[in-house]
């Protein structure tokens, strides 16, 4: 491992770092509230909302994320609307995780027995109360670790950035590598440093699951001991 | 708006209809409630008892037909066209009047006891926590469950829940209460503690409608027996009569059936 090739492209290797850090969490800031809005779309009951969301989903969850990227970078100027490089990788990769975040999202939800929904109802209670204090706090830890799955795919995802010219850290990498024409130690040090975001995001899902998991069997064994 | 005078029933439902797609679950169904009245609902599962007491607190609303309950007609009154949004609020009010007890309980799992009892409350009819609180405890109180206010629902018998589920829909201080099946899926040694109770709120004076196989609950408390077949309305009057000399083949055979099933 050449030291002296390190210490020079560090500096560049860093930037790529943090862009992909920032450009992760603006992606996840981005698709979260996105996606769940689209999954209370499709579990409104309201025909035309569902349909919408539900047009959406299918066609962002089954065309390349790449070929958005390219879409929203170079087409969308055809069209007047002009993106630097970060702005059309922001657009196009929380177009795409958004459309997969509601499904994980979504699939919590219906989760929830449908005597939840009946009962909240029936007590008078409106929609949005329902979801914020009956609905939700019970879908959340279902959520939790598909989301945070997802989650470590998006930062992985953000990699395609670079393709758009985003100085990301794959694009760092693959640049100095191509310079120096040395591309073992740049992109190993690119996979350690994605590997340590994804790990961590992959430590809190064990911790999350374990918790989650851990409470499940709480509460089984005290319903097992209370029923007679 | 016109309020209950003395005479009117408490509950009122006209020419009732309802499909699930090509199953037709209420076939013009009408059916006054006095105050305080008890009426027991009998019928094969798939009758349309259920459906009847989901379409009278608009859970799901009818295809056609008109609820009042004390006075008060489901979605407003049609003459004043109110909007879409107008009508879910008044149906939002609408069923915070009326108590709802399920087959399978619905309380909220995540939710203490106490809490299971004064989030409606405290959201729906503004109270304060302490006042709301206070009449939880009250309710906990009669239905057994002083002790029990800080358990989860998880940590309690079928029984328990189901009388802790009684108490919630009490909380609203409702002017009916609609009972779903409420022992069919309990052991068979709970079934009484829930039946004590609502024995209990019919001396009260509570109107009640209760869709139940439990038939000497049904003899011993309602002052009627409405018996159900294929979303009509077949046979109705006082329990005694009908559960001994039912007029109808279709009242027999279901009481036939029952008794050879030893329920």
């Amino acid at each position: 491992m050449n030291v002296a090739l390190l210490a020079e492209y560090g500096p560049a290797l860093l930037e790529g770092f943090v862009t992909t850090l920032l450009l992760s969490a603006i992606v996840l800031a981005i698709a979260t509230p996105v996606g769940a809005l689209l999954a209370l779309m499709r579990e409104s009951g309201q025909p035309i909302l569902a349909a919408a969301a539900t047009v959406y989903v299918s066609v962002f969850r089954l065309v390349p994320a790449l070929l958005v990227l390219f879409f929203t970078f170079y087409a969308m100027p055809q069209f007047g609307i002009r993106f630097s490089p970060m702005g059309a990788a922001v657009l196009g990769l929380s177009i795409i995780g958004s459309a997969y975040l509601s499904e994980d999202i979504r699939g919590g939800l219906s989760a929830i027995d449908a005597g939840q929904y009946r009962a909240a109802k029936a007590l008078g209670l409106g929609w949005g109360h329902t979801m914020r204090r009956i609905i939700l706090p019970q879908a959340i830890p279902i959520i939790l670790p598909p989301y945070i799955t997802r989650a470590i795919i998006i930062v992985k995802s953000t990699s395609l950035a670079s393709i758009v010219a985003v100085a990301d850290l794959t694009g760092q990498a693959v640049r100095a590598a191509s310079i120096t024409y040395q591309p073992f130690p740049f992109l190993i040090t690119a996979g350690l440093l994605y590997l340590a975001i994804s790990g961590l995001l992959a430590v809190f899902q064990a911790w999350a699951e374990h918790r989650v998991s851990h409470e499940r069997r709480v509460a089984l064994r005290t319903r097992q001991a209370g029923a007679t | 708006m016109t309020t209950a005078s003395t005479g009117d029933p408490m509950v009122r439902a006209v020419d009732l209809h309802k499909r699930f797609g090509p199953v037709t679950a209420l076939d013009g169904v009408s059916l006054d409630v006095a105050a305080g009245e008890v009426v027991a609902i009998i019928g094969a599962s798939g009758s349309g008892k259920s459906t009847l007491l989901s379409c009278l607190n608009h859970l799901s609303p009818p295809d056609k037909g008109e609820v009042w309950v004390g006075g008060k007609r489901a979605g407003g009154d049609p003459a004043a066209r109110l909007s879409r949004r107008a009508v879910e609020a008044d149906l939002r009010r609408f069923r915070a009047d009326i108590g709802m007890v399920f087959q399978h309980f619905n309380l909220f799992p995540h939710f203490s006891v106490l809490q299971n009892l004064i989030e409606a409350p405290m959201a729906v009819r503004g109270r304060s926590r302490a006042e709301a609180t206070e009449h939880a405890r009250a309710l906990l109180a009669q239905v057994g469950l002083a002790d029990k206010e800080k358990a989860f629902p998880a940590e309690l018998s079928g029984g328990q829940q189901q009388r802790v589920a009684i108490a919630r829909a009490l909380a609203m201080k409702p002017a009916v209460m609609l009972f779903d099946e409420p022992t069919s899926a309990l052991d068979p040694e709970l079934v009484d503690e829930v039946l004590r109770v609502m024995r209990d709120l019919a001396r009260q004076g509570m109107t009640m409608l209760v869709v139940t196989h439990e038939m000497s609950f049904a003899e011993d408390v309602a002052d009627r027996l409405v018996f159900f077949d294929r979303g009509r309305i077949v046979e109705s009057g006082p329990p005694r009569e009908i559960l001994r000399t039912p007029q109808h083949e279709r009242t027999r055979s279901f009481l036939q059936r029952l008794l050879r099933r030893g329920a």
